[in-house]
């Protein structure tokens, strides 16, 4: 059930009103109803990966208790390692499997050695590396002593399943969710109306850019043609824009969703592509994620304390996993090295934190040297989806290879001229709201009920009108 | 709560409000449009007594045969029943069954993954001729999604009109890459107003097909047992398609071409690859021919379809 399908305008409403009617004031059976409703939510896709959340579910929730009951640290770490390797275990099977054993076949045919490598025909669980790292991250927060172990199963189920987040996000913290689960939610006008602007607002960024874009995109990316070099460009243009419509939209959706229900989410974007250097954008894109890399990889390697080099070092291998969590592809890998290496100057001349608060904070235009740099930023970034987006390094190259050519400055033989002046609106709404949660959080009561709505109005027929042809989440195949 | 709820439903009754506003019909009377094409179709089909020879599809058959031609290799009367993707498949092969009789030959070359109709245009043929109104599908419950598709695409297609008449007025712009007229057939059913006319600078509709199971293939077996049952004769064609348009879709057509020879239950009488020409040789889509490559396909189309017309 995708979060821009009918099935979920349907869905929603109905969740919505049994969860603060049916189980109003009690948090338990309020606590039941998200927990069908997730695992229903998730059981469309493929009801047998049902058994497989279940198992992971109750993996971790019994490891948690294990591990705090645990007498010696012996034991503590017994029941850690238990639940990390099995995890992980699942997640290389689905995920990586294939590629581990086709990668090592090439390796050995560099050897002129010929080898009858077993693939498998693996359908890869929705949404497998988000959950398994919402378990992962529960069960070492309790080995740390950071968070406790809840001995409610379905107050741990309800942190792991629930559905707005289920599939592609964010990767949420126990210390930060599950207390949420275990108390009482309040219903207020404020939270409720303002979830629903947030899904507003994702579900034109799914709709209207990224799915438009992709259209575009993939025509491009996929044209055995010589296209022109501006084409080529062009294409990488609209996939960046794809992918921060299609993700940022389903986060947006996401804590929308989740607001309705009383829940705050962590927040996922937040305006990435007005960065000013990659460490920035790092910080702003896909947040929960490199925050969890932070907490459970950087930091326990060492992080920068042991000096340049080490952070240097630390800095690869979180870039590299962070590509490698994305997809068993050498292009993800790639991608996230080509991230460690536009980083590297920042940390090597501890330029890294450079650029905490927003651009331009508080002024209306950027300056000529924050332009710049912004868009130099979003050159690097989109230079590198090239790799994201492309089916092989070689594919990646030979595009490249294209772009630098006499007809960089001649017309794109594929020329949205609609799409991109809506993505130029976009990006000015998106800039007058930068210093909101999301661009259009700002729309409160302040301002006059006529004008809110009638923007609402305007989105609302803007997503119909402009909409492209429903493309799946990007970020559900990770 | 209650403040939330009072609120929701306003916005819904404004916003439903205009949404009956903006996904009005406003062209659907026109006099002379596109589809009115129809009652001449059938005017002509009807004036024949022996068995007949019909195309049907969408405009990639509309625009890219020459029946006069064809009529003259097989020596049987032809009638090119094509009009427009948009009327969709269910309505064409209800016309299909509602119209041919014991004896005739139908070749049926819809689009790839041809659906649902569009832009309410089965409405408008049925305005134009009355007896269209038999081939207009009842909408039950689970075609709900179908409705509220009709309504989206009637809004899109309101938001063109505007705009290209805001455009006109603005610019004073030459907008016409359409030939919206019934006058753009001749009196075999036949686009011929595009051969003559310069090309737009690009083809549209050059999309990447996701592949899965055609839901046409049944309703297409439902109409070949009433053929069956009925002495007619059905046969599946491929469409013509642009190169580009091919190459991009090439893995995906396969698929569908190999569910196609498995479940289709009649004679699929050529390939994909069959009606492919370069780009060029389209006209404003990747599915309407131009004057040479029409002539191509006629040629081919005659050479294969003529073995049937023989039995």
């Amino acid at each position: 059930m995708l979060f821009n399908s009918l099935e979920f305008a349907i869905f929603l409403p109905i969740v919505f009103f049994l969860y603060w009617f049916a189980g109003k004031g009690n948090t338990r059976l309020q606590n039941i109803i998200i927990l069908f409703a997730s695992l229903f939510f998730y059981g469309c896709w493929d009801y047998r990966f049902l058994f497989l959340l279940s198992f992971s579910i109750l993996l971790d929730f019994y490891s948690g208790i294990k591990i705090s009951e645990a007498t010696t640290p012996r034991s503590k770490k017994l029941w850690l390692i238990t639940s990390i390797t099995i995890n992980l275990g699942f997640l290389l099977f689905f995920k990586y499997y294939n590629f581990f054993v086709q990668s090592f076949a090439d390796m050995l045919l560099n050897f002129g050695l010929q080898a009858n490598v077993w693939t498998l025909r693996i359908i890869l669980p929705v949404g497998i590396s988000f959950y398994t790292f919402h378990g992962l991250s529960y069960v070492i927060d309790i080995y740390k002593g950071r968070s406790a172990p809840t001995r409610n199963l379905i107050d741990y189920s309800v942190f792991v399943s629930f559905f707005p987040l289920l599939v592609a996000g964010p990767i949420e913290r126990a210390s930060h969710l599950l207390p949420q689960v275990q108390q009482p939610r309040t219903f207020t006008f404020e939270k409720a109306s303002d979830g629903l602007r947030q899904i507003l607002w994702g579900l034109f960024k799914k709709i209207v850019i990224a799915d438009v874009s992709a259209m575009y995109a993939n025509e491009i990316f996929s044209s055995n043609a010589n296209l022109h070099a501006s084409t080529r460009v062009l294409g990488a243009i609209l996939f960046a824009f794809q992918i921060y419509g299609d993700f940022s939209g389903y986060s947006d959706i996401a804590l929308g969703t989740a607001r309705l229900l009383g829940f705050e989410l962590l927040k996922n974007f937040n305006y990435p592509y007005f960065s000013r250097d990659i460490a920035e954008f790092w910080r702003r894109w896909h947040i929960s994620l490199s925050s969890w890399f932070k907490d459970y990889v950087y930091i326990p390697l060492g992080g920068s304390r042991g000096g340049k080099l080490q952070a240097v070092r630390n800095t690869f291998i979180i870039f590299l996993l962070s590509g490698f969590w994305h997809g068993a592809n050498w292009t993800f890998i790639f991608w996230g090295g080509l991230n460690a290496v536009y980083f590297l100057p920042l940390l090597l001349f501890n330029r890294n934190r450079n650029n905490i608060e927003i651009v331009a904070k508080g002024q209306t235009l950027p300056s000529f040297r924050e332009l710049t740099a912004m868009l130099i930023t979003f050159a690097q970034v989109t230079f590198a989806w090239i790799f994201f987006r492309a089916e092989s390094l070689g594919y990646a190259f030979h595009y490249i290879k294209g772009m630098f050519s006499k007809t960089l400055l001649s017309t794109p033989e594929v020329f949205p001229k609609t799409q991109l002046v809506i993505i130029a609106i976009f990006l000015v709404i998106e800039w007058m709201g930068r210093e909101q949660p999301y661009a259009i959080a700002g729309m409160t009561v302040q301002i006059p009920r006529p004008v809110r709505w009638s923007f609402y109005f305007m989105i609302i027929f803007a997503i119909v009108i402009f909409k492209g042809s429903p493309q799946q989440f990007i970020y559900f195949q990770f | 709560m209650k403040k939330f709820l009072v609120s929701v439903i306003i916005f819904s009754v404004i916003l439903g409000g205009l949404v009956a506003l903006l996904s009005a019909n406003y062209a659907k009377s026109a006099e002379g449009n596109f589809v009115s094409a129809i009652r001449l179709k059938h005017e002509r089909l009807n004036s024949f007594k022996g068995p007949r020879v019909m195309f049907a599809g969408g405009s990639n058959v509309a625009y890219g045969i020459d029946s006069r031609e064809i009529e003259d290799s097989i020596k049987l009367p032809v009638t090119n029943l094509a009009i427009h993707a948009g009327l969709g498949l269910d309505f064409m092969l209800s016309e299909l069954k509602h119209s041919a009789r014991k004896g005739d030959y139908i070749f049926l070359s819809p689009e790839y993954y041809l659906d649902e109709g569009r832009y309410k245009l089965d409405e408008e043929a049925a305005d134009s001729y009355p007896e269209a109104k038999h081939y207009l599908k009842n909408l039950a419950i689970n075609d709900f999604p179908i409705f509220v598709d009709g309504i989206i695409e009637q809004m899109k297609t309101n938001k063109d009109v505007l705009f290209d008449k805001l455009s006109k007025k603005m610019f004073g712009a030459k907008k016409e890459t359409t030939i919206a007229s019934i006058t753009s057939f001749n009196e075999y059913g036949d686009v011929v107003a595009h051969l003559n006319r310069p090309a737009p600078a690009t083809i549209k509709d050059k999309k990447a097909f996701e592949y899965r199971y055609w839901d046409g293939i049944q309703k297409i077996n439902a109409l070949a047992q009433y053929a069956k049952e009925n002495g007619i004769h059905l046969y599946f064609v491929f469409p013509t398609y642009s190169r580009n348009a091919y190459t991009i879709n090439k893995a995906v057509i396969k698929r569908y071409q190999n569910d196609l020879a498995t479940n289709l239950q009649i004679p699929v009488i050529n390939a994909p690859e069959d009606f492919v020409y370069d780009d060029s040789e389209y006209y404003d889509t990747v599915y309407h021919l131009r004057k040479n490559a029409r002539e191509l396909r006629t040629q081919k189309l005659i050479s294969i379809i003529k073995p049937y017309t023989m039995l």
